[in-house]
């Protein structure tokens, strides 16, 4: 029997896999035409397709730029590294001012920009303590960024426990969400624990518990109820508390703390990804609640930056209570005072054209009066972004000038009492560029022993 | 001894040059901030050079193209003849004749119910405004005509705009219906023009210019910036009676919590864009027991924020954010209610779609009035302009800006009357269009008669 007789058995495989090459090359075709579309004719595409390309495009042109690689590499900053020896040597240069008598004496912390470390100074501007943790030490593999962008690492804000132990925040230049996220490091600089969460700006420890106030953000792609009028994606900021050992114990959507509040259709409007821009967070302790009638303890303070707003948060009921807009301008580091006051930090910001300089003001925000504190003869001042502030016990205020390269304290009466300037020229060369963070803590309130310190004790040794 | 004079001068020239070049360095590759003088000169010329660069500027001056222009309004009337698709529900319609204005072209026409050009003008704008000193006259523009309005005898109130310059508000010009200019008022008039239907017949109208220095209590702006302005001109000779500010007016009402909120990043010179004006005349302020008389309602975009303006007190009375999205065309009622053309403009990334929205001021309460179920339409959006014109029988007509239709409305949200022109290049927008009744219209018309 000839086999040939026999019909062939249809190749259904070979059916399928031409079909399915078919189908393959008619999505090409799509996506092909789409691509045309989009990149001749500039016409809007299909939803993903267009995310895709305009993806596409920007991963293009950011690569191009040299702003993407594989490999994350920061600067070598450690103890004995030549950038460590090259700061000490320009932080000697450093001038300082320092009036005794009315100065509050202490230990002044210090933050910069482009450096992982933080540096603790005595009144002369000595440096006798330096942390320093490099960001991939604290989170080797960090899935809460993008691992992939170069970005210029630095600690915007800092907290100091009396045994030496400090929490860091971490922010990122070049990269969004520019959150960085949360360490604990003990006096040595050896690593407690991390909130691996995009946590920016500022922080804040309750002194009666110990629980941790901080900002988180993270694109939100579609509007939830009453946030419609915002454009979406946007950047959404979140109050997060944690417990002292750095657990989230739960978190505020700063967009939806405004929906229902009678101050959603005023500050609910508009454009913009980085719409927020928190910067700061405090909380109303009871001690301080007295002087501020309209407010209940453990309410928080934020100020939203990119809005020129300040707001009060109630934590139990995740609601605006009062919010403000006023004579300032992307203002930072609005704090309660004793006063019944707020005092914040106002940068006046990105008014180039007759540039006057940034203050700092007072608010009642019973009267809604404003008081200028500083300067108060004009002095040169300011810096249009950055700057931080934070109130001492005996009422003078630790000024971080931010790119005015000055860590300053003045009295309540706007008197400039002790200052730390960076030398300008060189700061090129060492590229800091803004001061991020000063504060002082008294000296009976750490109970370590700064390590530059104990070098003094050995030299008086030797020198016995 | 002259010579030493001579000497010493060009030394010191030299010297003033140098500061000039070395300050100019350390402003644009350092950034360090120069005296403001030369800060805001140096800002300026980078500016221009920019701007220059893109091809926005031409350095002979602004020369409207007339052969151009003639072979697109040549294109725009065989358009218009031609391609425009018209579906009209004859019993349904308030009938009449449609005024349309366009973008890109200074062309109107008055068309008819099915279509067919009844009168056109066509008056350039170096026309109107041969000197035009109050615009700056070496930027390229889109000129635009934003509004129109017919007097029974023919006579056309103009508003110009141009498109890529700022201030974009060109002026008001009065010309007969042969097109020959009656008078030209050479201010920035934008957007929007109310008449009087009674009494004088003034002429409502917004105005912006350019502030350079902080405004006192309102440092927290961004300079220069654009201010707004509510003027009334004499409709016959086309000058100034009355100008209102509106930031001043806002600033001492009770409504100062306006001028700070957070504007489009990209915006933040313009910060009002009010779009519309309209004033509540006697016989429709009954209908408003909360406003008086005479009254101004003007729509401000870049706030979605409406307010009620009194001319004599220069003070705000009322005003209010809603869930609209950079709104035009506010108007009043005798229903009592405030209807607007919401754009929700720009928000692509939503898919939101535009629509016309009736309020009412006292509960603040809207209702979708179009496109509503039975209207049966599905895309209907313009990012930027848009406007309607609430017709005497209760219909609506919308004009919707950048997609090139026009759609007459009845109560319910039917579609009775739509007029659609293809896409085509330049002309993208009818920026207009207002109804007139035939025994309105008394002149004899220069293209089909009556």
């Amino acid at each position: 029997m000839d086999e040939n007789a026999h019909p062939t058995p249809p190749d259904r495989l070979g059916q399928l896999a031409l079909a399915f090459s078919l189908l393959a090359s008619l999505a090409l075709l799509i996506v092909g035409g789409a691509a045309i579309m989009h990149f001749v004719f500039k016409q809007p595409v299909y939803g993903p397709l267009q995310e895709a390309f305009v993806g596409g495009k920007e991963l293009y042109r950011e690569y191009m730029s040299g702003n993407l690689s594989m490999e994350f590499t920061e600067p070598d900053d450690s103890d004995n590294s030549e950038m460590n020896k090259k700061m000490q040597r320009y932080m000697a240069n450093a001038k300082v001012t320092w009036d005794k008598e009315k100065s509050f004496d202490g230990y002044t912390l210090l933050a910069v920009r482009m450096r992982t470390a933080v540096y603790m100074l005595d009144m002369d501007g000595k440096v006798v303590h330096r942390w320093y943790m490099p960001f991939r030490k604290a989170f080797p593999n960090p899935e809460h960024v993008h691992s992939w962008v170069k970005v210029q690492m630095k600690i915007t804000n800092f907290h100091l426990y009396p045994n030496g132990d400090m929490l860091i925040i971490y922010s990122a230049l070049g990269d969004t969400p520019y959150g960085y996220g949360m360490a604990k490091i003990d006096k040595d600089s050896n690593l407690i624990w991390t909130y691996p969460q995009t946590a920016h700006h500022d922080l804040y420890v309750a002194p009666n518990n110990g629980e941790i106030y901080a900002l988180i953000q993270y694109f939100q792609r579609k509007p939830t109820p009453g946030l419609e009028k915002l454009y979406f994606p946007v950047l959404m900021d979140y109050i997060v508390k944690l417990s002292p050992e750095g657990k989230e114990l739960w978190r505020i959507s700063i967009g939806e703390a405004f929906v229902g509040t009678p101050y959603q259709s005023e500050y609910l409007i508009r454009k913009g990804w980085d719409y927020f821009h928190t910067n700061t967070i405090s909380r109303l302790e009871p001690e301080m609640a007295k002087y501020f009638p309209m407010f209940k303890e453990g309410q928080l303070l934020i100020s939203i930056r990119n809005l020129n707003a300040l707001a009060v948060i109630d934590p139990d009921t995740k609601k605006v209570v009062w919010a403000a807009r006023g004579n300032w301008k992307w203002q930072h580091a609005a704090c309660f005072t004793k006063n019944g006051t707020i005092v914040m930090f106002d940068n006046k910001g990105l008014q180039r054209v007759g540039k006057k300089g940034s203050r700092v003001l007072e608010l009642n925000p019973k009267t809604m009066e404003t008081r200028q504190i500083y300067p108060t003869k004009g002095e040169r001042f300011g810096t249009r972004i950055y700057g931080r502030l934070h109130m001492l016990p005996n009422g003078n205020i630790m000024i971080a000038e931010g790119e005015g390269l000055r860590a300053l304290e003045i009295t309540s009466g706007g008197e400039l009492v002790w200052s730390y300037a960076f030398a300008k020229k060189r700061s090129s060369v060492m590229k800091i560029s803004a001061v991020m963070s000063a504060t002082r803590y008294p000296k009976d309130y750490i109970t370590f022993k700064p390590d530059k310190l104990q070098d003094k004790g050995d030299m008086k040794a030797a020198a016995k | 001894m002259f010579n030493r004079v001579l000497l010493a001068l060009s030394l010191l020239s030299g010297l003033l040059l140098c500061y000039i070049a070395v300050a100019f360095v350390l402003y644009h590759h350092y950034k360090v901030e120069p005296p403001a003088v030369l800060a805001r000169a140096f800002q300026g010329g980078i500016t221009y050079y920019q701007e220059w660069q893109r091809g926005h500027i031409s350095v002979l001056g602004e020369k409207e193209d007339r052969g151009k222009q003639q072979s697109l309004s040549k294109r725009l009337e065989t358009m218009i003849n031609t391609k425009r698709r018209v579906q009209w529900e004859v019993d349904q319609t308030y009938d009449g004749y449609t005024l349309m204005t366009y973008k890109n072209h200074t062309g109107i026409f008055l068309i008819d119910m099915k279509g067919d050009i009844v009168h056109s003008w066509d008056v350039p704008f170096k026309k109107a405004f041969p000197i035009a000193d109050h615009v700056h006259k070496m930027v390229k523009v889109v000129m635009v005509v934003e509004d129109a309005h017919l007097y029974p005898n023919g006579d056309l109130l103009i508003q110009y705009g141009g498109l890529n310059d700022t201030p974009h508000g060109y002026g008001v010009a009065r010309v007969d219906k042969d097109g020959k200019v009656i008078w030209a008022h050479a201010d920035n008039n934008h957007h929007d023009l109310y008449i009087e239907p009674e009494g004088q017949g003034y002429i409502y109208t917004l105005s912006h210019h350019i502030i350079q220095d902080p405004i006192p209590g309102l440092e927290h702006m961004d300079y220069p910036s654009l201010m707004d302005y509510v003027v009334k001109l004499d409709p016959n000779t086309g000058e100034e009676v009355e100008r209102v500010s509106i930031t001043e007016a806002l600033q001492k009402s009770p409504y100062a919590k306006y001028l700070k909120l957070k504007v489009e990043d990209e915006e933040i010179w313009d910060y009002f864009h009010t779009n519309s004006v309209e004033k509540l005349e006697p016989s429709m302020a009954k209908f408003f027991p909360m406003f008086k008389e005479g009254q101004i309602l003007v729509s401000i975009r870049n706030l979605d924020l409406l307010i009620m303006l009194e001319m004599d007190t220069k003070n705000v009375t009322w005003a209010t954010q809603g869930s609209w999205i950079r709104q035009h065309s506010a108007q009043f009622t005798p229903e009592g209610k405030i209807i607007l053309f919401d754009n929700r403009g720009a928000n692509t990334a939503n898919m939101e779609l535009s629509r016309v929205l009736a309020l009412d001021p006292e509960t603040k309460k809207v209702s979708v009035l179009f496109p509503t179920p039975s209207s049966d339409v599905r895309a209907f959006y313009t990012k930027a302009h848009g406007r309607v014109q609430r017709l005497p029988n209760g219909n609506l007509l919308v004009a919707e800006g950048l997609s090139v239709r026009v759609w007459e409305v009845a109560p319910g949200g039917k579609v009775v009357w739509r007029y659609a022109l293809p896409p085509m290049a330049g002309i993208d927008a009818i920026l207009s269009a207002t109804r007139y009744t035939k025994d309105y219209i008394q002149f004899t018309p220069n293209r089909k008669g009556l």
